[in-house]
């Protein structure tokens, strides 16, 4: 993934895109997740473990990291090229003094998409609204360890699933020379394609109450970026004006 | 653009290292790790003790409050013999497969420890419960116990044992064996006993054992006991007068087992008995009437219990008593003759003449002749005796010969086979000669004159022909010679008449036929009847003593003795038939009793 990214960098540094303006903008989101079925499986392995035990982690609130490339097709029209990485998890925990038991939902996901916005500036500040449409790629690692009287178990599975991502978004920036740090809010509405299957199986899915069940990323985004603009003249223009 | 190139280099490195998810919460349940014990293991078995034989089964439950049972198990020493996960059930244990003796039986259950745990949810928390009891298993057979003490107590025979210390047993048994050694009597007992009381011992050697009996019906029994108590026995006898006998014996120690004595008498083969039952223990004396003289009796004194069965004891003592009067000191003697006034027997049976004492009946002297052809007078003054030498005369006092003849000089001879003589007080000699062939011829002679004075055949087949004392009369076959006192003998006919039967009054002139319907006295000088005597029943006129003239006459058991007159019985004497009466004694075989009257 990173060699992806790279590639594309050096591709936008090259003289053939010099007279085009890019902006190259890294992000850092934090969002909330759905994730209905995952609690769904967690609850009811509680319910069926036997003891009392505790969901210590319910799928909570969690970062994402992700790289826009938005290419500038009229003063206000952008379209952009996304990737992004984000995380949650469920842990059901349970410890008494003759052994542990944890059962960890790890979920990841990676999504490619795109966004067609549109940016109004207004003295330096840059309004923008748009719609981000993704793949996403999500894969579920389910742990369970015990450690009972000094014998430990471990078992994991892999699951894979893939689903379609849309989050109507609104952002506020503010263009200080080449950079822009912005701040943006949106609703992603994660529509699953596939259930889980087993990595290597795709027969495999996974089920629980003949119910299939697969992830949802579903949430409220908060996404801080800082861009960087390359090509283009008003850009300089403007930034000795500034000086 | 190396402005942008700064960018990516200060950004990247942020946005490469942010990390993923991680969960991170752990929960910790306090919880105490002491297990609920409360747990009950059951046996259908009352107490901590099992005591077994045989196939057992128990049934058993488990209570674990609530708790998951992994198993359940019963050891029995170092094998399982259950193996389950049921609560309840049953286990059928054959215990021959185990050795006798104490063996731990425990039952153990694999459960959940109840503390709520991860490990008591998923088991390898156990807890493992068990409870233990004492088997005793005994398969092996009775084995004896002791006979501890057989007392004789408060009249009555009183054994106790030693109590049987081991399970199972059915019963005891009392064995009893008489003096041999032979099994009399076995009795079941409860097994709840140690004492009983043998209410059929009244005395003697018996052995006891004990018998314990299992309850598959194995016995095994103690070692014998001899016990022995003396039984009761003849201590005295005594005769009193001519007929009764007392007795006196010891008496049982017994009294509460006795129940009588019997004391039996016998005299003999076909000669009656005495047979007495004495209920009283301590009646121990007892009068016997009617003892025969002249046999030594046979007694047998047995006490018997009260509860008597064939299977009882009864104890005898028994032995033969000497006769009544007094024992003959000599030789039995035939009392051929009694001379009244030497108070002498003369015995002329075998070839020996023997004088002897009449009333030490020692022997005074005897001779040897080759010749039992004998003849002496009934005043006993006058023996002849013939032998190859002659006829001879003896001195009855010396038995010197006094005078010989030859038979010749004195009859004229006939040829005869055999001869038999008799002499009267008047020594007139009757010399009868027995012709086998023909016919037989007698004589008589006065042997102080050498007269022939009588020459008669007779053609009888009773070859006998006798002289009284008096001499006046002769007795033959059917006739009686009667001597006139012209010197010639009357000859008279008396049909039936028989000289065997003739009894000579020995001292007065008279006859009688011993088996007369009705005894009458003859006179020998004139055959007319002189007196009649009465006897009673069946009698028969045995003898008329010497000495004292009494009669003595029999019935088939007593001897009766007459006065001479024989209208009076002085004494009646049960002699089984056979005795003889001379002066003051009654003679049988080996005894004589001596009377008074």
């Amino acid at each position: 993934m990173r060699a992806v990214f790279f590639l594309f960098v050096l591709m936008l540094s090259g003289q053939a895109f010099a007279q085009l303006q890019v902006t190259v903008e890294p992000r850092l989101g934090y969002g909330t997740y759905a994730m209905g079925d995952m609690k769904l499986v967690q609850s009811d392995y509680r319910r069926n473990v036997g003891v009392w035990a505790k969901a210590t982690d319910e799928f909570p609130a969690y970062f994402q990291r992700g790289l826009l490339v938005s290419l500038h097709l009229t003063e206000q029209n952008r379209i952009s090229l996304l990737f992004e990485q984000g995380s949650t998890g469920g842990r059901l925990a349970y410890e008494d003094y003759s052994g542990s038991l944890r059962l960890d939902q790890l979920l990841r996901y990676t999504s490619f998409g795109g966004i067609l916005g549109r940016e109004h500036r207004l003295n330096g500040i840059s309004l923008m609204y748009g719609l981000e449409s993704t793949v996403i790629l999500s894969s579920f690692r389910m742990e369970l360890s015990m450690q009972v009287d000094g014998d430990s178990y471990t078992n994991s599975e892999d699951f894979k699933a893939v689903g379609l991502g849309a989050k109507p978004m609104l952002a506020i920036g503010y263009h200080y020379k080449r950079f822009l740090p912005r701040l943006s809010i949106g609703y992603l509405i994660n529509h699953s394609q596939k259930p889980f299957h087993l990595k290597n199986d795709e027969l495999s899915v996974l089920m629980l109450q003949n119910q299939e069940l697969a992830p949802d990323w579903s949430g409220l985004r908060l996404t801080l970026s800082l861009g960087y603009t390359i090509g283009g003249k008003r850009e300089e223009q403007v930034l000795p004006a500034a000086n | 653009m190396q402005q942008f190139l700064r960018f990516i280099y200060g950004v990247l490195p942020l946005f490469l290292f942010s990390c993923d998810f991680s969960p991170s919460g752990s929960h910790y349940r306090e919880l105490d790790p002491t297990p609920r014990a409360d747990y009950k293991l059951n046996l259908n078995e009352q107490g901590d003790t099992l005591y077994a034989r045989g196939s057992v089964t128990y049934e058993f439950n488990v209570q674990t409050g609530g708790k998951k049972v992994y198993g359940v198990e019963l050891w029995l020493g170092e094998r399982r013999v259950y193996q389950n996960l049921n609560r309840t059930g049953t286990v059928k244990i054959n215990t021959a497969e185990f050795a006798d003796g104490h063996h731990n039986l425990k039952m153990m259950v694999r459960a959940s420890t109840g503390t709520g745990s991860l490990s008591d949810h998923l088991g390898s928390e156990q807890l493992e419960v068990y409870r233990q009891w004492v088997m005793v298993i005994e398969n092996a057979g009775p084995t004896p116990t002791r006979l501890l003490s057989i007392k004789a107590m408060e009249g009555t025979l009183e054994l106790n044992w030693e109590p049987y210390a081991r399970r199972y047993i059915k019963n005891y048994i009392v064995y009893r064996y008489n003096e041999r050694g032979q099994l009399s009597q076995k009795l079941t007992l409860s097994p709840n006993i140690t004492t009983w009381q043998d209410v059929h011992y009244v005395g003697g050697d018996m052995y006891y054992s004990i018998g314990v009996e299992d309850l598959d019906g194995r016995i095994a029994e103690s070692e014998r006991v001899f016990f022995t108590s003396p039984i009761p026995r003849l201590l005295s006898y005594e005769y009193i007068g001519e007929s009764d006998m007392k007795v006196t014996f010891s008496s049982s120690r017994f009294q509460r087992n006795f129940g009588y004595y019997r004391f039996l008498m016998t005299y003999g083969y076909n000669n009656g008995y005495a047979d007495h039952e004495i209920t009283n223990v301590n009646d121990t004396v007892l009068t016997i009437k009617n003892v025969p003289f002249g046999i030594r009796p046979q007694y047998s004194l047995t006490s018997y219990p009260e509860k008597f069965t064939t299977s009882s004891i009864h104890t005898s003592d028994y032995n033969t008593l000497p006769g009544m009067g007094e024992e003959n000191a000599f030789t039995p003697f035939v009392r051929s003759h009694y001379a009244v006034e030497a108070d002498l027997f003369y015995d002329f049976s075998q070839s020996e003449l023997k004088v002897i004492d009449g009333q030490s009946l020692a022997l005074l002297r005897s001779k040897n002749y080759t010749s039992t052809t004998v003849a002496m007078s009934a005043d006993s003054r006058l023996l002849y005796l013939y032998t190859s030498s002659g006829l001879l005369r003896l001195d009855p006092l010396t038995l010197e010969v006094a005078g010989t003849w030859q038979l010749a000089d004195l009859v004229p001879l006939v040829a005869y086979n055999s001869m038999s003589l008799h002499v009267s007080n008047t020594n007139r000699l009757l010399i009868y000669l027995r012709n086998t062939n023909g016919i037989d011829r007698f004589y008589v002679v006065n042997m102080d004159t050498g007269a022939l004075e009588l020459n008669e055949a007779q053609n009888y087949s009773v070859k006998t022909a006798t002289i009284s004392p008096d001499g006046q009369m002769v007795a033959a076959p059917n006739l009686i010679y009667l001597k006139q006192s012209n010197g010639t003998w009357l000859k008279e006919s008396k049909t039936g008449f028989h000289p065997d039967a003739v009894l000579y009054h020995p001292k007065e002139p008279l006859y009688i036929e011993r088996r007369a319907a009705a005894p009458t006295f003859f006179s020998t000088r004139t055959n007319t009847p002189v007196r009649s005597i009465q006897l009673q029943g069946e009698q028969v006129i045995s003898t008329i003593d010497k000495a004292t003239g009494y009669l003595v006459v029999y019935d088939y058991q007593y001897v009766y003795i007459y006065n001479s007159e024989g209208n009076q019985v002085l004494k009646k004497i049960n002699a089984i038939g056979s005795a003889s009466f001379v002066k003051n004694r009654l003679y049988a075989k080996d005894y004589y009793l001596p009377l008074t009257f």
